[in-house]
């Protein structure tokens, strides 16, 4: 991860090991989600893998005394993460079929690898900031759709739309992207058999 | 990261729209890990796409992450006593100081030449209230007079006005011509209260980030020959490049000509001085002399990373001084969401800190020459900041909103 920030990495090692908690936190900041991604990647539930997170970093910080540089720091995150995954894995694998499937797989990788995840998390990164750039309505039905999985009827009740309509375009929301992006806006009521009127009430709203 | 240009790439894979080259680009980068392999697999399926853009969600990844902290924090006690601040909204820039405000809940600084006391006799008085650190907002004046508002909550077209439409949208202003302009010209004039700073695109696309306690006056749309704003206090400015001359005019003292530019003033009457710091492209500086008289006029031309401070000279005229020393960063860190006090007197700083705090600072005794160093973000509430500075040994004394320091 890039470290564009004014704190000198040095400055944030040296803060975090004398049990500062801002410091602390900018790196819990640039990691979670790339932990949470890789132990979402092993575990089958989400709950594992937030335990997983938490747990890693509960150890960094009973470690902090010998986390003396930023790539110390990220040698161990990786090494424990893959530890907390293997320990859940191995505990659960008499219980369930897919616990010990998991586990032989991941104890035939060596190191994580968080390259892909980083690209993975840009890749999301960059699907939201397409978002941003959607007209209201229709970041509004992309943003609700995702937050809660809300029902197309609900979404349709909250943003006092017509059912059918939101039924289209959350069904297609993936689509969506395509057209914030400018390519076949005006294919869109081609592909989709919604009255031309109503895609740019919604739209436009 | 390594593969910088696959998270593109994997975009225009979605939507489809990979040239010949990408392609292979993308399937070399696919081949080299079945880890590479699945993440295709999963941005191609929509189940497990929609899933993954669920928990990616600004909120849902929000909850998630204050979720697991919390999670961390409550197993720790040597963490837990320190409460994680609240993070601020706005624009991008904003938004990454946000990152560390919410982070950084700590407040150090190191006395360069101070005697640290005993520990012991801290004078941190109970503070009922906490005051805490500034936000966006400010408030928008219409050339009939009319006063708006402009705080993050509320977004959507705030005026139309004269052709262009007025538009707040992420915490910040934006002027849209909408259509032919009628009539003559139409000025605004935003204002930052103390505690507050604010962001605005001008009509011609150049952008301006008000510190607190400034003024930005403009017309809603640029016409003629030359592009002129007004501004008080401490203003940073990123001139959109054209060929009609920007202007900006400071306190009626100083008048500042540029083409395309990065530049920060600071103009705060109870300044000394008014300080235009250049960081790309160049600027012409001239003084205003009170009895326009133009043999008194002044002027210079700034290279990037050069400082003028207009000052009243003993003859009472305006004079011009250039420095080439000045740190940059230090200058525009306010924009960036941070104090930096490197070498900054306590006086200065806390003229800093009374404008983003609200308060007033008295003091007690000769201590307003000691020089500080260090870096604080602006999201600290301000009895962190007193804990800082009591570290120092400046003990301080709060009611209501002045603060009172003493050695």
């Amino acid at each position: 991860m890039s470290a564009n920030h004014p704190y000198e990495e040095y400055d944030l090692v040296q803060r975090f090991q004398a049990g500062d908690i801002g410091a602390f936190t900018e790196i819990y900041d640039r990691y979670y989600f790339l932990i949470y991604q890789y132990a979402k990647r092993w575990l089958p539930n989400r709950q594992e893998a937030e335990d997983v997170v938490s747990e890693t970093f509960i150890k960094l910080m009973q470690r902090r005394g010998q986390m003396e540089s930023p790539a110390k720091i990220t040698a161990f995150l990786k090494v424990t993460a893959r530890n907390a995954c293997l320990d859940i894995l191995k505990h659960n694998k008499v219980k369930s079929a897919r616990h010990a499937d998991l586990l032989q797989h991941l104890l035939l990788t060596s190191a994580p690898d968080f390259s892909w995840l980083e690209v993975r998390e840009e890749f999301l990164r960059l699907v939201y900031a397409e978002v941003e750039k959607m007209p209201r309505k229709m970041k509004e039905i992309f943003l609700l759709s995702y937050k809660e999985g809300l029902k197309p009827a609900e979404i349709a009740q909250r943003l006092n739309l017509n059912v059918q309509t939101v039924s289209n375009q959350k069904s297609n929301a993936i689509k969506l992207i395509k057209i914030a992006l400018g390519q076949s806006f005006i294919l869109f009521p081609l592909f989709f058999p919604v009255a031309f009127n109503d895609i740019f009430e919604i739209l436009y709203k | 990261m390594e593969d910088k240009d696959i998270p593109g790439l994997l975009y225009k894979y979605l939507q489809g729209t990979l040239q010949e080259d990408e392609q292979r680009r993308l399937e070399d980068w696919k081949a080299r890990s079945p880890d590479n392999a699945s993440l295709m697999e999963e941005i191609a399926s929509p189940e497990s796409l929609s899933e993954s853009l669920s928990e990616y969600h600004p909120d849902n990844k929000k909850a998630l992450r204050e979720r697991i902290l919390h999670k961390i924090l409550d197993s720790d006690h040597q963490f837990s006593h320190a409460p994680e601040r609240p993070v601020m909204t706005g624009r991008r820039w904003w938004m990454a100081a946000a990152v560390l405000a919410a982070v950084v809940s700590s407040v150090y600084f190191i006395a360069s030449y101070y005697q640290r006391p005993e520990p012991g006799n801290v004078a941190v008085s109970a503070t009922p209230a906490e005051v805490l650190p500034g936000k966006t907002g400010a408030i928008l004046t219409l050339s009939d007079g009319s006063q708006v508002v402009l705080d993050s909550l509320r977004e959507g077209v705030v005026s139309n006005q004269n052709g262009t439409q007025v538009v707040l949208e992420d915490g910040g202003l934006a002027y849209n011509p909408a259509g032919p302009a009628s009539g003559g010209i139409t000025y605004n004039t935003i204002t930052t209260p103390k505690g507050r700073q604010f962001d605005v695109r001008l009509p011609d696309g150049t952008r301006a980030w008000l510190n607190a306690a400034s003024t930005i006056t403009y017309p809603t749309a640029f016409h003629g020959n030359e592009r002129m704003v007004k501004i008080t206090g401490e203003v940073y400015l990123e001139v959109v490049k054209s060929n009609v001359p920007f202007m900006v005019n400071v306190n009626n003292k100083t008048s500042i000509r540029v083409l395309g530019t990065h530049f920060n003033v600071n103009a705060y009457d109870n300044e000394e001085s008014i300080s235009t710091t250049l960081l790309e492209g160049s600027v012409r500086i001239a003084s205003i002399p009170a009895g326009s008289r133009p043999s008194d006029r002044e002027t210079v031309i700034l290279r990037p990373g050069q400082q003028a401070k207009v000052q009243v000279g003993s003859g009472g005229h305006p004079e011009i001084t250039v420095s080439s020393d000045v740190s940059v960063e230090k200058v525009v860190a306010w924009k960036n969401g941070l104090f930096d006090f490197e070498g900054a007197t306590l006086g200065e700083v806390m003229r800093q800190l009374e404008r983003w705090y609200d308060i007033e600072v008295v003091y007690e005794g000769d201590i307003q020459q000691l020089k500080l160093t260090g870096k604080m973000t602006r999201g600290v509430t301000l009895n962190g900041l007193l804990k800082g500075l009591d570290r120092l040994g400046i003990h301080c004394q709060l009611e209501g909103r002045t603060l009172k320091l003493f050695p």
